[in-house]
């Protein structure tokens, strides 16, 4: 069928057919139309998660300059304590997942403290080595202790939703609402309060800031708390729509970098509109295409924007 | 420097040949002659990436992408096209080779962090592709019984390198024939015109240095290392999987090269016999002694940002350069 070979070619009008022949109900053009609202929706749920960790990414890079790429393990972190607090322990998922994220904006301190801080002065470019081996510590830890056989999270939102167009799950419900909430509340956070204009401050200028007495140190403590701490609901969120695995944090953390050089590094505007865009274009290849090769096409686009428009999308070319 | 020092630097390397010699006929046990064999595919992976690293300056993520291609090719050339491995094996070097050239063209342009996740996506990529291209690469079965390597001509002398020991000295051959071939570039003209890229690029530019074509060659070379790596690998353990495409592939050689001493030559080696000889050590410890490794890159970047190499150098050149009881009476 495929020159090469590929399975599940890829061709979208070949795979679209395909898929049209298999339901006998309904016209042909009803199902797609379905097809379309469905991996709509699921993308904008994929992609409010990938919105969730690609915020924090792309404050610690705006403000510390930092690509850390253990970012990614928070959202496995988060996922993991709240399996142990809502599934070991029994805790209602509402309040394992509260307690999760805190402690994951705990650990983060700690991540800082050693695998950030003592390059932050001496060599900031070794922060890249630094966070990837901060990184496989973190990957291979959860590894040892709970092993790599895929676990669990159960939640009480798993009630099938009927909306006017589609059904879905309580649970993708709330991921688009908490994730809304969550970065409506950033942005006034970031806009309105006395620590959030610090944090601006801090990232147009660290030495500006310092000379008026804001604690640089403090601001980078803080980035973190909020970054991992968005990274760690993402994880709860997510977890429940698929496994837990320790591995999870890998795939995450890439199509973090895909999403925040998708938005332009350091604009939050930017993580949004990347985030939503990346999940909403990988559900339609999976729709379209074939699952297997979504992940490819996302890496792709970060490749491309990268060599095409390294200021992203929506950041503006720096001066 | 005098003619003494000359010799003692001479000694010091006739005596690591005859040690690199002697080693499988010290080790007689078969697993000890596998650790043996494992340190030199090691070694050319580690010789591989240092050329990034230590000679180009950029922290590439993705080796494994070249480890994993090379691995395939001669694989798939040896076991499904039916090619002898002998011609297999410079066939996979090439692709590898071709495929460094494409992406280094791509990802040289970008810079740090910037190179760094490029490097990382295309890995990703190329890991996704040998997974689901079940076609050609049997997907996540991979392939099991690759040809062994046999030297010689086909009817009339055949010579088969299946044995640990004979298999030791034809990666000893490759890991020499590659610490030459890197030796003599840095050595030459091209090898100080990259460490002037490396360490002052608007002067050599401003020389009328091409920086961008210098560091293109430098990744071509690093990349045919890898898949020379990944091919002497296929053929030794006659099995492969995705798995050699995995972030591990990757994130090893790094370690190698970061805790034995980026741009130095002795620091591949160094990183090489510390992990080939620790996982065995940790070998029951299991997924934990990833966790020791990642401790211990962060460690030595933390303590000892130049890498071991750079403390055993001084401490060899020391005695390399120290007088004789001879020249020190003349004075």
């Amino acid at each position: 069928m495929s020159l090469l070979g590929f399975r599940g070619g890829m061709d979208p009008r070949q795979n679209g057919v395909r898929s049209m022949s298999l339901p006998t109900i309904g016209s042909t053009s009803m199902i797609d139309l379905d097809l379309l609202v469905i991996q709509l929706a699921n993308g904008l749920v994929i992609g409010m998660g990938y919105t969730l960790v690609a915020i924090g990414l792309t404050m610690v890079f705006g403000i510390l300059g930092v690509l850390n790429f253990a970012h990614g393990e928070f959202f496995m972190l988060g996922a993991f304590v709240a399996y142990v607090f809502g599934e070991l322990m029994g805790w209602p998922y509402v309040v394992s997942s509260v307690v999760a994220i805190v402690l994951v904006m705990a650990i983060s301190f700690l991540f800082e403290l050693i695998s950030v801080r003592p390059f932050m002065e001496r060599d900031p470019e070794m922060t890249l080595l630094s966070t990837f081996a901060a990184s496989l510590i973190l990957m291979n830890l959860v590894e040892v202790i709970w092993g790599n056989t895929p676990l669990p999270l159960n939640t009480p939102f798993s009630k099938p939703l009927d909306l006017l167009f589609l059904v879905l799950t309580a649970q993708r419900i709330l991921i688009l609402l908490v994730g809304a909430v969550g970065v409506i509340l950033l942005g006034l956070f970031l806009k309105f309060t006395k620590m959030g204009k610090v944090i601006r401050a801090t990232a147009q200028n660290k030495k500006a800031s310092a000379l008026v007495g804001i604690n640089i140190k403090k601001v980078y403590r803080l980035t973190f708390a909020a970054g991992t701490g968005l990274a760690a609901i993402a994880g709860v969120l997510i977890a429940p729509l698929s496994n837990l695995y320790a591995s999870m944090g890998q795939g995450m953390v890439l199509k973090g970098f895909v999403v925040v050089i998708l938005g332009g590094l350091a604009s939050v505007p930017g993580a949004i509109l990347g985030g939503l865009t990346l999940g909403i274009t990988e559900a339609i290849a999976a729709g379209y295409v074939s699952s297997a090769w979504k992940d490819v096409i996302g890496f792709s686009i970060l490749i491309i924007i990268l060599l095409l428009r390294p200021q992203g999308l929506m950041g503006r070319r720096e001066a | 420097m005098n003619r003494a020092a000359g010799n003692r630097r001479n000694w010091t390397r006739f005596l690591g040949l005859v040690v690199a010699l002697l080693l499988p006929i010290v080790f007689q046990d078969a697993y000890l002659r596998n650790i043996l064999v494992i340190f030199g595919i090691y070694c050319l992976l580690a010789l591989s990436l240092n050329i990034i690293v230590g000679y180009i300056g950029e922290v590439s993520l993705g080796h494994a992408a070249f480890f994993g291609l090379g691995g395939y090719a001669s694989a798939i050339l040896s076991k499904t096209v039916g090619f002898p491995v002998l011609l297999s094996i410079p066939s996979a070097v090439v692709i590898s080779g071709i495929l460094g050239l494409f992406i280094g063209y791509l990802a040289l342009r970008l810079r740090g962090p910037y190179f760094a996740i490029t490097t990382l996506a295309f890995a990703e990529i190329i890991r996704l592709i040998v997974t689901n291209w079940v076609d050609l690469t049997r997907g996540p079965l991979g392939f099991t019984q690759i040809p062994p390597l046999v030297l010689g001509i086909p009817g009339w002398f055949e010579f088969k390198v299946m044995s640990e020991l004979r298999y030791y000295y034809f990666v000893l051959v490759l890991v020499g024939l590659v610490f030459l071939l890197i030796y003599n570039v840095v050595h030459s003209p091209t090898g100080r015109t990259f460490l002037a890229i490396r360490e002052q690029e608007p002067l050599a530019r401003s020389v009328g240095i091409s920086p961008f074509r210098y560091r293109v060659l430098a990744f071509v070379i690093s990349t045919m290392i890898a898949g020379l790596a990944g091919a002497a690998y296929a053929h030794f353990f006659r099995i492969i999987s995705p798995d050699i495409n995995m972030v591990y592939y990757s994130a090893i050689p790094l370690m190698m090269v970061m805790v034995g001493g980026r741009g130095t030559l002795l620091g591949p080696f160094l990183g090489a016999l510390l992990f080939a000889v620790l996982p065995e050590l940790f070998r029951t410890a299991g997924t934990i002694r990833m966790v020791f490794f990642a401790s211990f890159l962060l460690a030595t970047i933390v303590y000892m940002p130049e890498g071991i190499a750079v403390k055993i150098q001084t401490f060899i050149r020391d005695w390399e350069t120290k007088k004789s009881p001879q020249e020190l009476g003349d004075v």
